[in-house]
């Protein structure tokens, strides 16, 4: 039983997808076959069930429009490429890129591209028949090759913005990163909202990070009430390699996210980062999964959310620590703030061990808008609205401070500021 | 410049203030001591807009303006302040943000055009200065992490940057040092003017001792039984509450 959406999509790209990916293509659309859609039986599914995803018609694509420049991820010196409607729009791209820094859509590879790209594609996600990286490589019409080579040091950093018009119903978007040894890179990767109320993603990308590497990436998913996205990012570190990822997430009728980290050798470290401000009756859905499957790696992972109205958050936090991941550092940190009294977070921290000389911590708190405060700034002058709005930025400023790409913190705080106004007001 | 008549207040229920009436006028320094559970700080928090203290009956006019029909923000932009016995800690919002947010918000609503932020850093430094505080508190989160004298500074900063009309300190001098004391005191007494009142809630003469009072009231049951000058004071710090109850 497959989504009635999967269907149309799959029948859609079958036509327009680089003939290279066809088999593999048909491959994933024959397991997606077997996949029931999850519902609130499933484990993983259960607070946020993808069948609650609309049935629309995909339609087709005919005029094609251009983010507004003031929707975009604001740093500066950033080497840009923007995709609308999956289409990369190339007056506003990047045309010629930094020496050790290659950049190329799957339609317009190299044979040597292709060669690499078939070999890696989906060989980050945990579980490649899994629902997420099944969609993705049955949908997929293109997608993006960054190839760095090794020891480069890319002081600009790399941002994607992927645009839905107002005739897209639904896009599948995938990118896949290769940082070759000792190379350091910044990535950010923005989902704009769509211009269609009821406007999807599917966004898949995949991280491999080579030895003594350092990647910094930040994924930023905006979207409406009744949209949805569904997807990933998926990430392999070699020895000594460093990443640090930020994903932030305003939610919609489902916005769900899985990251994935598989630390694969020695000293590699990981911090992973999330914030998520749903509201209204939006959903948000956090899925993590940290594999530490070498000794000696470490990993520092904290999510907090804000959750206002009727709106619903999922953190799923877990670390697998395999046998052999002796010395392993590991700690997990969720917390949320609810500002009303119909907002609802399901958090589980999960942790599975194995080894027996670890250090491994993890907490997750549940707290209400404390009133107090809020009285507190009112009886110096402040509004209640703006008391909220700097209650909620305070709740979350610790984790701005530690944004990997501090050039993003301040957009993304008036982002919060903007996001939180009304919170108590709400009346959805 | 704020009338008080015959003012009852309750919390859950439990009536606190029984009638009590207090005329300030600009200018003017009253200090209000009385024994513990007497009603000394509800009568701030009534007065400042706390929820949960219910005035069940009673006035409050301040400067002209029902002062127990405005919202508590409108109250503060009107120019008045109360330094909390027990100010809040709100982590994560930077001290500096606070203030900016709070003197635009109350000099928007007092018609006055608002600090740009390099004039705005500047007056707050001399602030943190006045009261012996670091720089470096500005970009603390509110009060987290401050000792208890650091609070009290910090509240006596933001009255200093807020510049109202009444400044009710309840409790302030609690938990102070007497270095402390005297930086809280020197503070008061710089923003003492014509134009501006105090109300000085303290449990003990010491406070008074820095900040000289015009008036002293002793609260008891929830009213003023005994109003005089700053004599009053030494008298209740010999004699006790006890003692001037029985006289009462």
């Amino acid at each position: 039983m497959m989504h009635a959406i999967y269907e149309q999509a799959i029948a859609k790209a079958g036509a327009i997808t680089p003939h290279w990916l066809q088999p593999r293509q048909q491959a994933a659309a024959e397991s997606l076959q077997a996949i029931p859609v999850p519902g609130r039986k499933s484990e993983h599914w259960k607070y946020a069930p993808l069948s609650a995803m609309a049935a629309i018609e995909l339609g087709t694509h005919s005029v094609q429009s251009q983010p507004e420049p003031t929707e975009l991820a604001h740093c500066d010196d950033a080497l840009t490429l923007v995709f609308s409607d999956g289409v990369i729009v190339n007056h506003l791209s990047c045309q010629s890129w930094p020496a050790g820094c290659s950049v190329e859509t799957f339609k317009g590879l190299s044979d040597h591209s292709q060669s690499v790209v078939d070999d890696l594609l989906g060989k980050a996600c945990p579980d490649r028949s899994g629902l997420v990286g099944c969609v993705s490589e049955a949908t997929m019409t293109d997608g993006v090759f960054i190839d760095i080579a090794a020891n480069t040091q890319l002081m600009q950093p790399l941002r994607i913005i992927w645009h839905a018009s107002a005739d897209c119903a639904w896009q599948s978007t995938r990118v896949l990163v290769r940082v070759a040894d000792n190379a350091v890179v910044k990535i950010v990767e923005q989902f704009l909202a769509g211009a269609k109320p009821a406007s999807d993603y599917h966004g898949v990308t995949e991280l491999y990070v080579g030895a003594g590497a350092a990647v910094d990436y930040c994924r930023l998913n905006h979207s409406q009430a009744q949209q949805s996205f569904l997807g990933g990012v998926f990430s392999r570190l070699d020895r000594a390699a460093t990443l640090r990822l930020f994903a932030y997430a305003e939610g919609g009728r489902l916005c769900r996210n899985e990251i994935g980290v598989l630390l694969a050798a020695e000293g590699a470290h990981a911090q992973v980062d999330g914030l998520y401000l749903p509201k209204g009756q939006e959903v948000v859905d956090f899925h993590t999964t940290l594999e530490h499957a070498a000794p000696h790696c470490t990993s520092e992972e904290i999510f907090r959310g804000i959750i206002g109205d009727r709106a619903n958050a999922v953190f799923n936090g877990r670390i697998h620590i395999h046998k052999h991941a002796q010395k392993t550092n590991a700690q997990l940190s969720n917390k949320n703030l609810l500002t009303s009294d119909r907002a609802q977070v399901n958090t589980k921290p999960e942790l599975e061990i194995y080894a027996n000389d670890v250090q491994c911590g993890h907490g997750a708190t549940v707290s209400q808008l404390d009133n107090e405060a809020v009285h507190y700034l009112r009886t110096r002058g402040v509004p209640e609205d703006v008391a909220v709005q700097l209650i909620a930025l305070g709740f979350v400023m610790a984790l701005l401070e530690r944004m990997p790409i501090s050039e993003l913190s301040e957009w993304l705080g008036h982002h919060v500021k903007t996001r939180c106004t009304g919170l108590l007001l709400g009346d959805q | 410049m704020l009338s008080v008549k015959e003012l009852h207040a309750s919390v859950d229920e439990k009536e606190i203030l029984k009638g009590l009436s207090l005329e300030v006028k600009a200018g003017e320094v009253h200090a209000i001591m009385g024994p513990n559970g007497s009603g000394k700080s509800t009568l701030g928090h009534v007065l400042s807009g706390r929820p949960g203290y219910d005035v069940t009956h009673g006035s409050a006019n301040f400067d002209g303006l029902d002062l127990l029909g405005l919202d508590t923000e409108s109250r503060a932009q009107a120019g008045l302040f109360l330094a909390f016995q027990y100010p809040i800690e709100i982590p994560g919002v930077s001290n500096m943000e606070f203030l900016k947010a709070s003197v635009d918000a109350v000099r928007a609503a007092q018609n006055l055009e608002s600090y740009d932020s390099v004039s705005f850093m500047k007056r707050a430094r001399e602030a943190c200065t006045a009261v012996d505080l670091s720089h470096d508190f500005l970009k603390r989160g509110v009060n987290e992490g401050f000792s208890g004298g650091e609070k009290k500074r910090n509240e006596l900063m933001q009255m200093m940057l807020l510049e109202p009309k009444l400044a009710i300190l309840d409790e302030t001098d609690s938990g102070l040092d007497i270095d402390a004391l005297q930086v809280v005191a020197a503070g008061v007494n710089a923003m003492r003017s014509p134009d501006r009142a105090f109300i000085v809630v303290t449990h003990y003469q010491r406070l008074l001792d820095y900040i000289e009072p015009d008036f002293v009231h002793v609260l008891a049951g929830g009213r003023i039984v005994k109003s005089g000058g700053k004599e009053l004071a030494h008298e209740l710090e010999r004699k006790g509450y006890a003692g001037l109850d029985s006289a009462a």
